[in-house]
């Protein structure tokens, strides 16, 4: 029983000292409680033991000459389905184990590739973001790789960020969740395309807008509301009657146009689909009637059963308050069924509306946190907490802009220290709203400064935001720190910071130092500086590969070798 | 078939259920997790209580109104505008008269807003800890709700208890289930479903000391086991497991508590029906609420806790028995879209079910009142609060969150007697959930700034909204 539930719960055999004294505790257990009970109750036990939640990885064998030892199969098993996957070793690293086959750098390596090459598992990125009607959030890469990528840049970190829809100029909770998702999509597709990863993130113009990721179904979805849209155009159909229906019953019915049920049409006298008719046709027109490339697949009106555009789960397709953050005119959208695709004034990661509120506040933007991201994570600087005596608060002031009424805070010399690590480097950002959205002008949101107020309710298609007197946004910064003098110095916006930044090699080596540490679980010493510069080798000549930096953290001797510390000794 | 672990973990968690000590664990090991760190303040007042009553589908505003208001009264209170009335020269809403007795002690409480928590059709624990979740997600736990606040200005063996009465629909959930109050950021809190479930747990060590030997021989055993391992490892390594033998110890630790107690919590058992065995399916949900609310008593009265948590129902709960639809079997959640039964409209039915409520609160108000502590009661000593889980309706916004509280002769707060309506959402002098949870805790202790996250118009209208609500605050 003893090593039935071992093998069960903590999925290895017990030893000899364990199934010793664990037959002793049953003994008592089964006394005391009874069968059924006693069983219970050292299934409990094992349960609460440490080696069920956490892994020990020692090593075994000889240690070598560096006092080293390699982990067992066992626990290589393990540490290389939980460094590339959520699961336990799959059926072909057990098969390994069981045959001796993962006990060398090439075992090692044989098994990442195949690991990393395997798209039949599903994983849910984020179950705060995922419904499974609606809104997809799944990924059938390795989900660490993603799960790096998101870490590192934080971007998911908007979640917890709740905003006003009045600022929004929309519903804005259900189309932060759609942001996020296309963000990982994002993030999946550049991971997948698997070439210059680092640079892609920092620097690709292309995103996924109200997009499934699927261009098949996008494509045909704007093809519809094309036909519906040619169809009717010259009808005149704002002035239908239900009878007027009927000669369209045959194309209302193949391209099941929401909301009208032809087959009640005319058998019920009291249905009228008419409103449903008009919404839509509205809608359609609206999207169509400038010259668009094509129609954005949302829906009109809320209705259930099938929607304009499916999900990747086959649930409606919703949330198109989305393109909002990328400054899309809902009233005159030029979808692109085809995704990701060029979008304008963004430029990588760094300008996606969703790393942007993730380092902004609720009601402002945040230039210090973001310019602290930056210096820490992509220029391998530190910044020391605030000191406990600085009251870190922003004054208020109706005329002046963020910039202005933080330069005022942070410029003497004390705060200046520490400030000008970060606020040169997160201030060109101010081109970005709280909620990502490009700007020239900064809206001074204060009451006395309200120019209109503009009705709270309306169609998807328009702008719920009041206007407020502006100023210019000065977006210059400096940029400092990347080891290199021809990169370093002053910078006219973000784009330019960026731009900069991709091509310095700290920004490279920093990322790869981070992507040590998540794979590793752990700091590194300086005894990995082989590991980091063969890494470091790996990406470049791959043509800047992840799976290929992948392969060479988890073949290098600082992921096969384990070594006691000296305080454990 | 062979048996998937993350399979065994349900079967663990789920199917042995109330018995279970990995689930009846998990969430004393998170408490234990806590260090227990009473204010001056709230040491010197001595051993006070709260509890928190969930219910769903909103209360609607005009659902509290007092019937007997003058027509000033009656205009500003449906023009939210703010209003402060003696209980006493007026009658309560007929589903509220069975707390006629306790008028004195009885605010009803209008005009909070709770729009920085979920609402619409479910809060989580997002009500209680005045943030948004994402729903239920653990990543979305922003911070210890209000109750595990509270809890922790007044200690006690178990810290904190969650009831909970909820279901699918169809049947009632039963044994240790996930509860809707959080100790600390990123942390669910774990809850008793069913009163039998409560009673065996909360009880062990009077109605069942040989399965608390047998849990204390465990933990014994798992003590020696993890020390042992934690020697070799060191850092971050070694804490890790050191906080697991922290919590082991704890437990042990408590154990020992309990079973000095077992005199006291005798005197206070209460009898439960047989029809509640074995997670009480067949009992009525009036017979769930019955049973629940002696618990909660005994839990209070026994010294085991000083804060509970109970969801009295939720949007999912299965109603069965209620009267007046005794045959019928009552979705919530189809009431919210004013569906009726058996004939009955949604309305009255609804009705019905919150006269149930306060038949509970009543019950455990008379029953705290029964029950000598120093000079005076254990009621005196005692805030209990009812309140929707979602604002003021079946698909709340959050701009109204209406209070029913009850507070003893002992309460701090000066709101007892009086309907009172603060400035509604939005406006100048407004208030949240977050400015009320920070009165709670300046007022028992806790000299936190403001409890909770920002109501977003009120910032962007920049309306001051930080801090307790002043005329509540003791002198």
């Amino acid at each position: 029983l003893v090593q039935q539930l071992f093998e069960k719960i903590l999925e290895r055999p017990p030893t000899e000292g364990e199934q010793e004294k664990h037959i002793a505790l049953a003994t008592d257990y089964l006394r005391g409680l009874g069968n059924q009970e006693g069983i219970k109750k050292l299934i409990q036990t094992l349960i609460l033991n440490t080696d069920f939640v956490y892994r020990n990885e020692f090593g075994q064998g000889e240690a070598d000459q560096y006092g080293r030892r390699m982990l067992s199969p066992r626990d290589a098993s393990y540490a290389l389905a939980y460094a590339l996957t959520d699961s336990s070793p799959d059926a072909e690293l057990q098969k390994a184990v069981k045959e001796g086959r993962l006990s060398s750098g090439e075992d090692y390596e044989r098994e990442v590739r195949r690991m990393l090459a395997r798209r039949d598992q599903f994983y849910i990125v984020d179950e705060s973001v995922h419904r499974p009607n609606d809104l997809s959030s799944f990924t059938q890469m390795p989900i660490r790789e993603l799960r790096f990528v998101r870490e590192y840049f934080g971007y998911q970190r908007l979640l917890p960020i709740f905003k006003d829809n009045k600022r929004f100029g929309a519903s804005y909770d259900a189309a932060k969740l759609r942001l996020v998702s296309e963000t990982d999509r994002l993030v999946d597709h550049i991971l997948e395309q698997d070439q210059n990863v680092f640079h892609e993130l920092l620097t690709t113009d292309k995103f996924y807008v109200f997009h499934s990721g699927d261009n098949e179904v996008m494509q045909a979805s704007a093809d519809r509301i094309r036909r519906i849209y040619e169809h009717f155009k010259d009808t005149g159909w704002s002035e239908f009657e239900v009878d007027d229906l009927g000669k369209h019953t045959d194309f209302i019915a193949a391209e099941k146009m929401r909301g009208i049920d032809v087959n009640r049409l005319f058998k019920d006298r009291r249905y009228n689909p008419l409103n449903s008719f008009k919404t839509q046709l509205t809608s359609f027109t609206l999207r169509l009637d400038k010259g668009q490339a094509a129609a954005a697949p949302y829906n009109s009106f809320p209705a259930h059963g099938m929607a304009n555009a499916a999900s990747r789960y086959g649930g409606r397709f919703q949330s198109p308050e989305v393109a909002r953050f990328y400054n899309i005119d809902m009233s005159n959208w030029d979808y692109q069924p085809i995704q990701p695709a060029a979008i304008e004034s963004r430029k990588g990661l760094l300008t996606s509306p969703a790393w942007l509120i993730a380092h902004a506040k609720n009601t402002e933007t945040d230039p210090i946190q973001r310019g602290k991201w930056i210096r820490e994570k992509l220029l391998a600087g530190s910044i020391p907490d605030v000191p406990i005596t600085v009251d870190a608060v922003i004054p208020e002031d109706p005329h002046k802009t963020l910039r202005e009424r933080m330069e005022a805070k942070t410029g003497d010399q004390y705060c200046w220290k520490c400030h000008q690590k970060m606020n040169p480097l997160g201030l060109p950002f101010e081109s970005f709203d709280d909620f990502g959205r490009y700007r020239t002008e900064e809206s001074l949101e204060y009451p006395e400064n309200l120019v209109e107020k503009v009705k709270d309710k309306g169609a998807p298609h328009e702008d719920l935001r009041d206007v407020y007197k502006t100023r210019p946004v000065v977006s210059t910064g400096y940029l400092s720190g990347t080891g290199d003098k021809t990169l370093d110095g002053e910078v006219d916006n973000a784009f330019e910071l960026i731009d900069r930044i991709a091509q310095s090699d700290r920004a490279r080596q920093s990322m790869i130092r981070y992507a040590f540490r998540y794979f590793m679980g752990r700091n590194e010493t300086l005894s990995d500086s082989k590991t980091l510069l063969d890494a470091q080798r790996a990406y470049l000549e791959s043509g800047g590969s992840f799976d290929e930096l992948i392969v060479s953290l988890l073949t290098s001797d600082s992921f096969i070798y384990r070594k006691p510390t000296s305080d454990t000794l | 078939m062979s048996l998937h672990r993350r399979q065994l973990l349900q079967a663990a968690g789920i199917g042995l259920g109330g018995v279970s000590l990995a689930q009846s664990l998990a969430p004393s090991l998170v408490k234990a997790a806590s260090p227990v760190a009473a204010s001056p303040v709230a040491t010197s007042l001595g051993p006070r209580r709260f509890v928190f009553i969930r219910k769903s589908n909103g209360v609607r505003p005009n659902e509290v109104a007092l019937p007997t208001f003058s027509d000033a009264q009656k205009k500003a209170d449906k023009d939210r505008l703010p209003l402060d009335v003696e209980l006493a020269n007026h009658e309560l809403p007929e589903w509220l008269q069975q707390l006629d007795p306790h008028k004195q002690q009885l605010c009803i409480l209008q005009g909070l807003s709770c729009k920085m928590s979920e609402n619409g059709h479910w809060s989580y624990s997002s009500v209680l800890g005045a943030y948004k979740s994402g729903r239920n997600s653990l990543s979305g736990i922003k911070r210890a709700t209000i109750d595990f606040e509270l809890a922790k200005l007044f200690p006690s063996p178990f810290g904190h208890v969650e009831l909970s009465l909820t279901g699918n629909y169809s049947s009632f959930r039963t044994g240790i289930v996930s509860g809707y109050s959080a100790p600390a950021p990123h942390q669910r809190n774990y809850c008793y479903a069913d009163p039998q479930t409560a009673y065996n747990e909360l009880f062990k060590s009077v109605t069942n000391p040989e399965a608390v030997d047998s849990d204390n021989q465990m933990l014994a055993f798992l003590q020696g086991e993890e020390n042992f391992k934690a020697k070799v490892l060191a850092g971050y390594e070694k804490q890790k497991l050191s906080n697991h033998v922290q919590s082991i110890e704890r437990i042990q630790a408590r154990n020992k508590q309990l079973t000095g107690l077992a005199e006291v919590i005798k005197r206070h058992l209460p009898d439960l029906d047989p029809v509640h065995a074995n997670g009480g399916q067949n009992a009525s949900t009036p017979e769930k609420q019955q049973a629940m609310t002696d618990i909660l008593v005994a839990a209070l009265a026994t010294g085991l806790t000083n804060v509970v948590t109970y969801t009295i129902d939720e949007l999912s709960t299965p109603i069965k028995g209620l009267p007046g639809n005794e045959s019928d079997h009552i979705s919530i959640h189809e009431l919210g879209h004013n569906g009726g039964y058996s004939g009955v409209p949604a309305d009255e039915i609804r009705e019905t079910i919150r006269v149930g409520h306060i038949q509970q609160v009543s019950t455990i108000v008379d029953k705290l009142k029964s029950i000598p502590e120093g000079n005076g009661t254990m009621f005196d000593n005692t805030v209990v609060m009812y309140f929707p889980e979602n604002g003021e309706g079946h698909h709340s916004h959050g701009t109204e969150a209406p209070f029913v509280i009850l507070a003893g002769d002992n309460c701090r707060l000066d709101m007892l007697g009086r309907y009172i309506r603060l400035p509604y959402h939005g406006t100048e002098g407004h208030k949240t959930i977050g400015n009320w949870y920070t009165t709670l805790l300046n007022a028992y202790g806790n000299p936190i700034e403001h409890y909770g996250d920002l109501d977003l118009e009120m910032s962007r209208k920049k309306l001051d909204q930080s801090g307790a609500i002043k005329q509540f605050m003791p002198a």
